[in-house]
């Protein structure tokens, strides 16, 4: 029996074989919680932001609440190119996750009344303001001790605690959601044609900033999640910010960044009279304007720089329109965690 | 005074359930806390009996419950749906795999199937032991309140009991250090947290019935602090419940309870409230 020789050049296309197919296994391995598939859609749907034109976020300097919040965020919604609202069913999302005695972590009341009237302005055809909070049980509670209930009753406005709303089972999308291919959702939100996310421009300890993309976290009922909305400390909360936008209606943003907070945010920060108003129709463009003026890089804020990999939304071309960037920058002291 | 229990049977669904808010598809916490507060009542004896119905009818073969009659998954709310389950003398089997199913609840670091051994799972971690919002979750402070309550007394099983100690000692450990809790942790980042209402109630109930010199003065001293900040109805009511369970009425925050009913007998129009409020005004859960 003779044996037969394996020639050089079958050799090296053998080892050249071998070594693909040693590096496929081996991101396989590495990617199996997410699947190499999803890496390779988000990977791809990101690149192709580059071909799609930018997303536009309107900045504005707002020295106080006690203005004429209205024209500002008029004047800002024109230049920021924003859908037309009219005949629409809107859900407004402040952030009002807890409201501790002297702490101001909540979006400001005269401000979620500002946009109302705004939006009544265009002919939306309803809206409700909207959330639940992650540390009460009666999210009410809140929205009383903020003075933000003034303000409804005065604009005859409902408001709904998402924790305690019918739910609806949706399917969720792209992966990030493990475990489960179902989020229970409140009908408010999964009824409305679009939610606006007013956060409260704040540093996060844990999601290193809170705005449009996190302030979302709210809409997760408690009832059937937990208190605070439990599914983020096992899907973690970066992967779950960008799972849970994905199954949404169209989220527009508009952040209240008149008085933010820098440090141990999102609760025991202390405030920053930062006098910004942040506008878009892109929440994550929003997101990364603002991270931004608040000095901090994108990098090192995970749900941010995941949704610009995978494409939720445009990081690639961001145009400003509106105050200079530069007028409106500040240095937060960042959260212990960043 | 206006009947709450006019009000109450009148919110009931054709199928037997309540909604957290009026109109709202039947839940499984706001339906528990309703029968919890009619279930004395002769008047609404046929309510009461068509509400356990609906509650067995969602019942998981796993022995559990979730939110709804459509949710899959059993969770939290499956203690109180046997709390209200031992009220109701029919369905021992029901009772009975529910307890089971409430004792052998996975947490972050202990499976199911490692509680349904023959042997106590051995771990370190006190925290392993106590019980999540959902299966194979960590622990938080008001699914223990609530599971001790539930299990407490109804069964022998040494597993059980030795889960009961475990949430004892996180009561211990997770106490705010000016007194009474907050959902979790008694602190964030260094930052003590303000002990809350709800959470301070259930847990100062779930230790009047484990172990009563548990309970501090500061716990109740918390209470009555964020009882007097936070105007809500649900919390307002859990914190006169649990007062009144340790016998520590308090007629200014019973006649303020007791001014704001309706005059449909109800609570903000709302039944979950409304069965909070009523519990609170006769003093039981």
């Amino acid at each position: 029996m003779t044996r037969q020789k394996v020639s050089r050049r079958t050799f090296i296309r053998l080892a050249l074989l071998g070594g693909i197919g040693a590096g496929v296994a081996y991101i396989q391995h590495q990617t199996a919680g997410v699947g190499m598939l999803n890496i390779v859609r988000w990977s791809l749907r990101g690149q192709m932001q580059w071909l799609k034109p930018p997303a536009i976020v309107g900045l504005g300097k707002c020295a106080s609440y006690d203005v004429d919040l209205v024209s500002y965020l008029r004047e800002l919604w024109d230049i920021s190119e924003m859908p037309d609202l009219r005949g629409k069913s809107i859900l407004v999302k402040p952030n009002l996750l807890d409201e501790i005695d002297n702490i101001i972590a909540t979006t400001n009341p005269q401000l979620v009344g500002a946009v109302v009237d705004l939006l009544r302005e265009m002919g939306v055809s309803k809206v409700v303001v909207g959330e639940g909070s992650a540390f009460r049980r009666d999210t009410y509670s809140v929205v009383k001790s903020c003075g933000l209930s003034q303000i409804l009753d005065s604009h005859g406005v409902p408001f709904i605690d998402l924790n305690y709303d019918e739910l609806i089972p949706v399917k969720v999308r792209d992966g990030w959601i493990r475990n489960t291919d179902t989020l229970w959702l409140p009908r408010h939100v999964t009824e409305a044609d679009y939610i606006i996310s007013i956060p409260k421009l704040k540093a996060h300890h844990w999601a290193g900033v809170t705005l449009s993309l996190k302030n979302l976290l709210g809409v997760i009922p408690s009832s059937r999640y937990g208190w605070p909305k439990n599914i983020i400390h096992i899907n973690g909360i970066n992967a779950t910010i960008l799972g849970l936008y994905q199954s949404l209606p169209p989220v527009v943003s508009i952040v209240d960044g008149i008085i933010g907070m820098e440090g141990n945010g999102p609760l025991f920060g202390k405030p920053v009279h930062h006098e910004l108003l942040a506008v878009g129709r892109d929440p994550l463009a929003v997101d990364i304007i603002c991270t931004q003026l608040m000095g901090f890089s994108i990098d090192s804020i995970p749900h941010l720089i995941g949704a610009a990999t995978a494409g939720i939304g445009q990081a690639k071309k961001i145009e400003t329109r509106g105050i200079a960037p530069d007028q409106l920058q500040k240095h937060y002291e960042a959260p212990p965690t960043l | 005074m206006p009947s709450p229990i006019d009000y109450l049977i009148s919110a009931q669904h054709e199928c037997g359930g309540w909604g957290y808010t009026t109109g709202q598809k039947p839940v499984l916490e706001p339906t528990a806390a309703v029968l919890l507060a009619i279930r004395n009542e002769p008047l609404a004896n046929n309510s009461f009996q068509k509400g356990i119905s609906w509650l067995l009818s969602c019942q998981h073969q796993d022995g559990g419950w979730g939110i709804n009659e459509d949710d899959p998954e059993s969770g939290w709310q499956t203690a109180w749906a046997l709390t209200t389950l031992r009220y109701s003398t029919q369905k021992q089997d029901s009772i009975s795999k529910s307890v089971e199913w409430l004792i052998t609840v996975s947490t972050m670091e202990i499976t199911q199937e490692e509680f349904q051994g023959k042997e106590i799972p051995k771990r370190d971690n006190n925290e392993a032991f106590i019980w999540p919002w959902l299966p194979g979750q960590a622990g938080w402070i008001e699914p223990t309140a609530m599971a001790v309550l539930a299990l407490e007394g109804i069964t022998k099983s040494r597993l059980a009991d030795f889960r009961i100690s475990a949430a004892l000692n996180y009561f211990r450990r997770y106490r705010t250090p000016d007194g009474g809790w907050n959902i979790g942790n008694a602190n964030s980042l260094d930052t003590i947290v303000v002990p809350r209402a709800y959470p301070t109630a259930l847990v100062l109930m779930a230790l009047n019935r484990i172990a009563q010199t548990e309970i501090h003065a500061t716990d109740l001293n918390a209470l009555r602090q964020d009882l007097r900040r936070d105007p809500s109805t649900l919390v307002q009511s859990s914190g006169i419940l649990a007062l009144r369970t340790l016998g520590e009425d308090d007629e200014t925050l019973i006649s303020n309870i007791t001014e704001r009913q309706l005059p449909n007998g109800s609570w903000e129009d709302n039944p979950f409230f409304t069965a909070w409020a009523f519990m609170a005004l006769r003093g039981y859960l």
